[in-house]
């Protein structure tokens, strides 16, 4: 596979048109988390539990997957975090090799397996969902 | 700009046996030099042959290998010792630059420092001369005064001038910054400084690797500084101090070693430097360490270093022909440029450089102070060593020119 290949054309298009669903301009609670190695930070807007918009800063891989995850979220709620981000820490295991796919956005990234050093590019939004809304 | 011949540089970098190998498909092009510098043979054999033949733990031993290998580890010493034109007893043996300089923070200043007194570091400080320094804030009260970047990405000399003043107990600075090149003035701190008696620090982990060091002229009190950047090995750095300045400082690790008698209720430390080695020491790191001063002193250290400084001034004339290049590099700088492509985020362009196998640095390069002065949260830093070639830069700008098409496709 082309290393080249992170920067399809899926992962391009939701980095320069992020979704971002509300934005994080509003009511409701906002949480963040930052990659301390990058500065990178992604921020969600919470109200009555539930995701209303997010915002990243940062690479194209972390501004990309956040806009899935937000995407996702709309589409199918919080039922879908554990999976994805059991699927996407899989990615970089290398002995897991039977994923079928997803068949939306988020089989985008899984660019993220030819370039293990970005990680926590695309991990960051995923990490800070689990916490927010799987994690006892 | 004056470059090495062609010749000179082929043999020079015949000895760094990673610059032949490929990354991605593509000939490693390394620039990232100022974060760790590639290894030489000289270094790799004598560390290796060293374990082969002559290794034993160092000092105390009588019998054969323990005096071998006591002999190398002290031979090292006076090699670095003679590289940055110090007497052997003021070399101490360090886990690197950090551990330099947490050293005299802990062992020279915190011993003596009260709340209230001031610090001066600057905004274009490394986290490792930076941290420890906020160590005697969070612990001592101490209070830190940062020299402000000036508008050439140096620092602002005459705002420095007026920070000092009588409350001021250590001045620790950078000699070279490890992202915009700039050197500091260290006539003018020294000039500053040693009216008032206060002490000044210089973290050289740059500055030693990229121009001819003589503390004893520089006028400083002390010189931080680590063998990875030097093309030996990592893990061994070390501190030069004045004699004094290092008799008096108080040992921050304690073991064997570092002491003289031990009693039930009394110890009794070793003569300076040793009292400041705690413990087994990095016995082969130190071989490599001086193999690496020795392999540098084969060649005339004035034309490595006019090289390194051609490099850079060639980098910045290029940088400047690119509008869509943003750069943060002080126009002195030698053997960094630090710099970053109009949206397109510093890791994508690192990534993409990469997959045509050239090794570049981005981020903020621990010196976070300085990212927030500049507004940006990373930037990109191509760094040289003295097996950079003009080829490498070459092939680092063709590689930006491509970055800059395929990014703008998603304008």
């Amino acid at each position: 596979m082309d290393p080249m290949a992170i920067y399809q054309d899926k992962i391009m298009h939701h980095a320069h048109k992020p979704f971002i669903g509300e934005g994080i301009v509003g009511d409701g609670l906002v949480i963040e988390k930052r990659n301390p190695l990058c500065g990178d930070t992604v921020r969600f807007r919470i109200l009555s539990h539930e995701l209303v918009g997010s915002q990243a800063r940062g690479c194209a891989l972390c501004i990309a997957s956040t806009s899935i995850f937000t995407k996702t979220y709309v589409e199918m709620g919080q039922i879908m975090i554990k999976p994805t981000v059991a699927w996407l820490e899989s990615l970089i295991d290398k002995n897991i090799t039977d994923h079928k796919g997803f068949e939306d956005d988020r089989d985008a990234l899984s660019v993220i397996a030819n370039v293990k050093a970005r990680f926590q590019c695309v991990h960051l939004p995923w990490i800070l969902a689990k916490e927010e809304w799987c994690d006892e | 700009m004056t470059f090495l011949a062609q010749d000179i540089m082929d043999n020079l970098r015949s000895d760094f046996p990673i610059l032949s190998r490929s990354v991605h498909n593509k000939p490693l092009v390394y620039l990232d030099s100022a974060a760790s510098s590639q290894k030489p043979h000289m270094v790799i054999d004598a560390m290796s042959d060293f374990m082969k033949t002559s290794y034993a733990n160092v000092h105390r031993g009588v019998h054969a290998l323990a005096t071998e290998s006591t002999d190398a580890y002290e031979q090292a010493r006076e090699l670095v010792a003679g590289f940055v034109g110090a007497d052997i007893n003021e070399i101490v043996f360090t886990g690197g630059a950090t551990d330099a300089i947490n050293m005299v923070a802990y062992s020279f200043l915190a011993p003596q420092i009260k709340p209230g007194d001031e610090i001066i570091v600057s905004q274009i400080e490394h986290h490792a001369n930076l941290i420890p320094w906020h160590f005697l804030r969070e612990r001592h009260g101490a209070v830190l005064r940062f020299v402000p970047l000036n508008e050439e990405f140096g620092l602002d000399m005459e705002a420095f001038e007026a920070l000092v003043n009588d409350r001021t107990v250590m001045i620790a600075l950078t000699h070279r910054s490890n992202v915009t090149g700039a050197r500091t003035d260290v006539e003018r701190v020294v000039a500053m400084a040693k009216p008032r008696s206060i002490p000044v620090l210089l973290d050289g982990c740059q500055g030693a690797v990229h121009e001819r060091i003589d503390v004893k002229k520089m006028g400083v009190d002390f010189y931080a500084f680590t063998a990875h950047k030097l093309y030996g090995p990592t893990g061994i750095g070390a501190l030069w101090g004045k004699p004094d300045f290092l008799a008096a400082m108080q040992p921050f690790r304690g073991g064997g070693e570092m002491i003289d008698l031990v009693s039930e209720d009394h110890i009794t430390y070793a003569t300076s430097p040793r009292h400041l080695e705690a413990g087994t020491p990095a016995i082969t790191e130190a071989v490599g360490f001086g193999a690496a001063i020795s392999y540098m002193q084969q060649f005339d250290l004035a034309k490595l270093h006019a090289h390194e400084a051609a490099l850079t001034q060639w980098s910045i004339q290029l940088m400047e022909e690119r509008p869509w290049l943003q750069h943060y590099t002080n126009k002195d700088s030698s053997g960094v440029i630090s710099f970053g492509m109009d949206g397109v985020h510093p890791h994508d362009l690192a990534t993409f450089l990469d997959h045509r196998g050239v090794a570049v640095r981005a981020g903020h390069h621990c010196a976070q102070p300085l990212m927030t002065c500049l507004g940006e949260s990373a930037t990109t830093r191509a760094s040289f060593g003295i097996y950079t070639s003009q080829q490498d830069v070459a092939s680092l700008f063709e590689a930006l020119d491509a970055a800059q098409s395929f990014f703008s496709r998603f304008r």
